[in-house]
């Protein structure tokens, strides 16, 4: 008998080919507790409580707390202060020059002119590379300590929706990172999806990823408008190519209404953002002539296919003005009903749990739907999902992907972070890569991709990783004693609590109180004894390695 | 308060296991023992696209002369002779001379003029291209590395059936989410030591939920690797004897590779394993660079085949880049992205001591792009027959989209 192929063991298993052995071992398991309701949002909805956060949560009420978490104002002083201080390593040798520094965040909020300055012939690489690794610096930063936390989240889901890999093979999507996070992920992020999608697909780092920078009449590059479709928009789901290979045929199609899309239209969308490009000063390959040399979008007739197109079964008359045939394939598949259905079933993966509750994206769908030409029409399908009894009914179906467990150890225990590029690493090393997915999808968002034994490890190695002095990340501080800590068990039930939200089951609180106070009298608690200070860590520490701390 | 890292998870996981005492209670096995023949492919990825035409070219070529001074090129004689080959007039750059010793022994192949059919010259492009084994854009939605697609393919294998020894895991095995990945064998290590194992046994055991038991899964790994690795008195990994009196370099390649032998050797089930050798990008001043890695990646390769001895019936190793370099030098004494490339292939039913492909020459028109050397192997047909013969896949051209059957000769039937 030849030998059973991992396919054959899977199929067996009722998995899908590539959802392998993880996740599918035992067939027989119980749901994890599921705790209060302030406690999973925070640790859904933010990146975990810190210290005072569910009481807090508690107090405004959950309703009360979306709606103010999904409309963000510039109010925001703890995260302005850090970032105003906080310095990044800067290092390299450059035509015999050495640069050695420990330099301010110079890039982050940069205009387009100043971060263009650096697209010139000579601008050594690290310079070029430096505004994204502000970014990401930023990024770590924002997620510990900004207090618009459902914001951190969305840009993080957004970012994987719209991914762009940083090492792509031109610098301008480098140089211009900064931009595309602040001007396109951050300001859309509870917006309006249309427009969304429209400062997307005109930014110098989508452009360039995708190779829409390139595509012209003709043949057109076809990878922006493929990943329009199956990835930013109406999904694999609404692919369609295999029943169908005749526009025609396509339920929909001939009322100009196509239920879902097949390669043609692919094709014919390519054609309609011909001539989008990056104002990057190269020559236009047509005439003397160059670009211009801004890093802004720039739309350039003469690569243009200017003949009629059909999208979705919707006829476009040629010789439009300048950018009408891209907008109108935008309009077209940002108001299509497989969007709404594709990306919102995605918004309730990341926040509620990796099985889409049918009640909760029929009632999304609606919400998306209805507010098409609503400047805030994603922060209302948000506060929608968030508020939702299938949001509150669910626990514990993912497990914290590792910036997730990164940012809650830190706030939980309140420790004092200043991040730098050790964070980048160590997310890697668990899989999770900031800003650098290899493929377009961005990271998977299902429990599996997390699973892996290595994974674990690194999981469990974290918060020593994060710890210990040489990753200069958090300052070896005494931790603060619980308030109204008069016992070894108040004050550990109280630290837990305030990594949490919740408590531990029983036999592990046992467990961890024993280790709390190993060689002490069970009377003998003094809140000033110096010796408590390490023994919280090592008590936080323990709380970080359990398995509900990695749940969400 | 000034702990290192070890002292708190030390202190942590002892206590912890103190306390947990009596309750962590035998958990179930994770993996039976692996097969123990199953056959094994280790991918060398050198990126940023070795100079082939400064490996393995025609030293008399005029061509070949004319496009390069004499320190970016193989001569036929002087202080760049290189190294005659059996059954090709190619030569083989100095160097590499335990490259020809394994070519020589007909333990390993070359295949010349070859690479990635679709024409970018870019290292993103070409290697994005490359692992997911596609040749044409059109087919970039597929979203699996050809790894990732090749295991389940193979026979199932635990714990450990793929490993990526690099910082990041290896892109051709994305979408395996239980392929390992490692940056050195003392990566795979909890700082706590058996202790905090104690004490993750207790805290996972203590429940029933799936986040219990995929932790205790992990534990159990763990615990089974290091126990397959060896242990001092302290519980430390030993150090590691190479066995054949195989020596490793020290540097990127040689570290990576010695550990993989480690890890294939413990029996954990490995029977992909990536590497990843980087910096032969050499636009300026190539012959530094260049010489110190082709050194480097051949010592490398000598130890590792040496050392793993005991497993030439069944391992089988592909080097590969993501594309060559121009054929002419540029004016910074280095060379620009080209096309065509070397690839080399060592296994029992390699078809050694052969230079395959078709070398299509060096004169202009016989160039691609009138300027570097053409492709004449699509690198999928190797890595096809490598599937096919080599690890016992059958109809391994499917898994490459659009890529026809075509046998290239470098392994046997």
């Amino acid at each position: 008998m030849p030998p059973t192929t991992r396919r054959e063991v899977l199929a067996h298993m009722g998995s899908s080919a590539l959802t392998l052995m993880v996740g599918q071992s035992s067939p027989k398991t119980d749901p994890l507790a599921r705790p209060p309701l302030e406690a999973i949002a925070l640790h859904r909805l933010a990146f975990g409580p810190r210290p005072g956060e569910v009481e807090a949560l508690k107090l405004i009420g959950l309703e009360k707390w979306v709606q103010q978490q999904v409309k963000p104002t510039a109010d925001d002083p703890e995260v302005d202060k850090r970032l105003a201080e906080l310095k990044l390593e800067i290092s390299y040798e450059h035509e015999g020059k050495k640069v050695e520094e420990q330099r301010p965040l110079t890039r982050l909020n940069a205009t387009r002119e100043q971060l263009w300055k650096l697209a010139a012939e000579g601008t050594p690489y690290e310079e070029k590379v430096r505004c994204v690794y502000e970014v990401m610096a930023a990024t770590y930063l924002r997620a510990v300590y900004s207090k618009w936390q459902l914001r951190e989240v969305l840009v993080d889901f957004w970012h994987n929706h719209f991914n762009v890999n940083m090492w792509a093979d031109d610098d301008a999507v480098r140089i211009l990172f900064p931009l595309y996070d602040r001007e396109v992920i951050r300001k859309h992020c509870f917006g309006n999806f249309r427009q969304f999608l429209e400062a997307v697909a005109t930014s110098g780092p989508m452009l360039v990823y995708l190779n829409n920078s390139r595509s012209k009449a003709s043949p057109a590059n076809e990878n922006y408008a493929r990943e329009l479709f199956e990835l930013h928009t109406m999904g694999a789901p609404n692919y369609l190519n295999h029943l169908y290979n005749k526009w025609r045929e396509v339920p929909g199609a001939t009322e100009g209404k196509a239920q879902g899309y097949i390669d043609q239209d692919v094709y014919e969308a390519a054609r309609a953002f011909t001539g989008w490009t990056l104002a990057n000063g190269a020559w236009t390959e047509r005439d003397d002539s160059r670009f211009p040399n801004t890093g802004e979008f720039h739309y350039y007739e003469p690569w243009h296919d200017n003949y009629q197109k059909r999208v979705l079964g919707v006829e476009f008359e040629p010789n439009q003005p300048p950018m009408a045939d891209g907008r109108k394939v935008l309009d077209l598949v940002a108001n299509h009903a497989g969007t709404a259905r594709f990306v919102c079933g995605k918004l309730i993966r990341r926040l509620v749990g990796d099985e889409v509750p049918t009640s909760l994206l029929d009632r999304a769908v609606k919400v998306w739907m209805a507010n098409h030409s609503s400047t805030d029409q994603i922060g209302q399908v948000v506060a929608t999902i968030a508020t939702s009894p299938e949001f509150a009914a669910t626990w514990g179906q993912k497990i914290k992907r590792p910036m997730e467990v990164a940012a809650s150890f830190i706030r939980g225990t309140g420790m004092e972070f200043t991040p730098n590029l050790g964070m980048f690493w160590l997310m890697s090393s668990m899989g999770q890569r900031t800003f650098s997915y290899p493929f377009p999808t961005g990271h998977p968002d299902t429990r599996d991709y997390w699973l892996g034994t290595f994974n674990w490890i690194q999981r469990w190695n974290l918060p020593g990783g994060l710890m210990w002095e040489g990753s200069k990340m958090l300052k070896p501080e005494p931790p603060k004693v619980p308030q109204d800590a008069n016992s070894w068990e108040t004050a550990a039930r109280a630290i837990v609590l305030e990594m949490l939200g919740y408590s531990l089951p029983v036999p592990v609180m046992t467990g961890l109180l024993a280790m709390f106070r190993e060689g002490r009298d069970q009377d003998a608690f003094d809140p000033n004894d110096q010796d408590l200070h390490w023994r919280i860590r090592r008590l936080q520490m323990a709380v970080a390695m359990t398995p509900e701390f990695h749940a969400r | 308060m000034n702990l290192s890292r070890r002292d708190l998870f030390v202190g942590c996981s002892a206590a912890i296991a103190a306390m947990a005492g009596a309750r962590i209670n035998g958990l179930t096995f994770v993996g039976e023992d692996a097969p123990s023949d199953h056959p094994i492919l280790v991918v060398v990825f050198l990126r940023g696209g070795i100079d082939g035409l400064n490996l393995l070219a025609p030293p008399g070529d005029k061509d070949y002369i004319a496009a390069r001074p004499t320190h970016l090129r193989i001569a036929e004689d002087g202080e760049h002779k290189g190294l005659e080959m059996k059954g090709t007039d190619l030569r083989l750059h100095r160097l590499a001379s335990p490259i020809k010793e394994l070519y020589d022994d007909g333990k390993l192949a070359m295949i010349h003029a070859c690479g990635l059919t679709h024409g970018t010259r870019s290292h993103f492009e070409a290697m994005d291209l490359i692992e997911r084994g596609i040749a044409r854009t059109e087919d970039m939605n597929l979203r699996t590395g050809w790894l990732a697609r090749s295991m389940e393919r193979l026979p199932d294998s635990s714990p450990i059936p793929a490993l990526s020894l690099s910082g990041n895991m290896a892109a051709s095995l994305v979408g395996m989410p239980d392929a390992g990945l490692m940056s050195s064998v003392e990566g795979l290590h909890l700082w706590g030591g058996d202790e905090q194992v104690k004490g993750l046994k207790f805290l996972y055991g203590a429940g029933n939920s799936w986040l219990h038991k995929e932790g205790s899964r992990a534990i159990e790994t763990y615990d089974l690797v290091r126990a397959r690795l060896g242990r001092k008195e302290d519980g430390s990994l030993p150090d590691y004897v190479p066995e054949h009196s195989a020596k490793y370099p020290d540097g990127e390649l040689g570290n990576a590779l010695r550990d993989l032998a480690r890890m294939i050797k413990a029996g954990v089930g490995i029977q992909v394993g990536t590497v990843d050798f980087g910096g032969w990008d050499t636009h300026q001043d190539q012959m530094y660079q260049f010489n110190y890695r082709l050194g480097h990646l051949s010592e490398s390769l000598m130890a590792f085949y040496s050392d793993l001895t005991s497993f030439h019936s069944r391992l089988n190793v592909v080097v590969m880049s993501e594309f060559g370099r121009r054929l002419k030098s540029n004016q910074s004494n280095g060379t620009d992205h080209g096309h065509g490339n070397v690839m080399m292939v060592m296994g029992p039913k390699v078809v050694g001591s052969k230079v395959h492909g078709r070398w299509p020459g060096l004169a202009t028109e016989q160039l691609d792009a009138r300027a570097d050397l053409a492709v004449t192997t699509d690198y999928r047909n190797v890595l096809a027959e490598v599937m096919e013969r080599g690890m016992g896949i059958s109809g391994a051209n499917k898994l490459f989209p659009g890529l026809e059957s075509k046998p290239v000769g470098v392994l046997k039937t």
